[in-house]
């Protein structure tokens, strides 16, 4: 179920990109007894389904995330050398060059977002295993 | 959280963004090997190297991105600490170390001994690799989360070219990390298992996941540390002295 949530949400996106995230989560789905075990929670479908829909989102925003991460500060690493930016063929890299502006906005546009849909703190996460203790622990916490 | 509601929110999201989305699926793997670059140069400059950008293109790091192409018309780093002089390329050419098969290597960075490319015209147009023994190590930069083939498949890299980095005695300066694995994913299942066996067998190879957040550190800390071993804690040591950075120095450490 969780998968066929995760298809429809990610339709729009560019196949390469796609592919990423449903191959990730099918290895989570595919994995999720092990995941349980490890996390030593008694294995529940329900909560697996939560757990693979959430890191299919975790992972659309590390997409984003890590590459302007790795961008704005490889730019800031350059400018110690008194470097102003990459060239890359035609194309200018720098801190003024419309990629670098649009893809600052589109992460912060992304975060504001997730942020309005109250999936922030799961984002923040390391790893599969604290997302599905965070879930277990807000489920008992509403028992 | 209503997963629905989740659904619907980020899928608008993801279509009002679509043109910049397939922008990021054409240029992930140029920022990898960016943020790789920067990573290598980091760590020479906290080992107190003095780093410089060569062969600018006006103030811009021109920067190699694919295997075309040939490094002395492209930027590159050069590093240099008392009679130690690197220089650190992108997409660098190299011979295998075997080399009698005339096998070419790729890699995303390449460390160097200084000064060792052509400069005139005639031996520039037949260059077509770096002799493998100009060569001092590499990194490679994965997106992908660290899986045990992953790392059996970078092993087989570091055998190819610079096998001695496998051996239980092998010289190397130690302000030179080992050959480097690095991906902006996680260790996943065994393979915290397995580099933790790489460390047993003495094979000196770096294997480090998200390594987006070590660039970020390194960044923004001027003080914080190179995720590369050898460790820091060891750079007091002779410089041609090579050691193992998981045990008391033993007899076995010692270069010939």
């Amino acid at each position: 179920m969780s998968l066929e949530l995760l298809d429809q949400m990610l339709e729009p996106l560019p196949y390469a990109l796609r592919d990423q995230i449903t191959g990730y989560a099918n290895a989570i789905d595919e994995s999720g007894e092990d995941i349980f075990a490890t996390a030593q929670v008694p294995f529940d479908r329900t909560l697996l389904d939560r757990v693979v829909f959430l890191a299919g989102v975790c992972r659309l925003w590390t997409l984003v995330d890590w590459q302007f991460s790795i961008l704005s500060n490889s730019l800031s690493i350059l400018s110690s050398s008194q470097v102003e930016g990459f060239a890359i063929g035609r194309r200018r890299l720098d801190r003024q060059s419309q990629e670098f502006v649009d893809l600052d906005r589109m992460r912060t546009e992304l975060l504001r977002r997730i942020r309005d849909l109250d999936c922030e703190r799961y984002v923040a996460l390391r790893s599969v295993q604290e997302i599905l203790l965070l879930l277990r622990e807000e489920a008992s916490g509403h028992q | 959280m209503d997963i629905n509601n989740v659904v619907i929110g980020l899928r608008s999201f993801i279509s009002q963004y679509h043109t910049q989305f397939l922008r990021l699926s054409r240029t992930e793997s140029q920022l990898l090997e960016i943020g790789a670059l920067m990573l290598g140069v980091e760590h020479y400059r906290r080992q107190g190297f003095e780093v410089n950008v060569q062969n600018k293109v006006g103030n811009r790091f021109k920067l190699k991105v694919s295997a075309k192409g040939k490094p002395f018309n492209f930027s590159w780093y050069s590093a240099s600490k008392s009679d130690v002089n690197v220089e650190i390329h992108g997409n660098l050419p190299v011979g295998s170390a075997y080399g009698r098969d005339d096998g070419v290597y790729v890699v995303d960075v390449g460390v160097v001994e200084a000064g060792t490319l052509p400069t005139k015209p005639k031996e520039r147009k037949l260059w077509r690799r770096m002799d493998n023994k100009l060569v001092i190590t590499f990194i490679e930069a994965k997106k992908l989360v660290v899986y045990p083939m992953l790392m059996a498949q970078f092993i087989g890299m570091v055998h190819e070219i610079k096998p001695s980095f496998m051996k239980r005695r092998f010289e190397c300066a130690v302000c030179h990390f080992y050959p480097a694995l690095v991906s902006v994913g996680y260790l996943r299942g065994t393979s915290a298992n397995i580099r933790e066996g790489f460390r047993k067998r003495h094979f000196r190879v770096n294997v480090v996941p998200t390594f987006d957040i070590h660039v970020s550190r390194l960044a923004h800390d001027s003080t914080a540390a190179s995720p590369f071993e050898p460790i820091q804690a060891l750079q007091n040591l002779p410089a041609r002295l090579a050691v193992s950075t998981d045990g008391p120095i033993t007899a076995d450490d010692i270069p010939f």
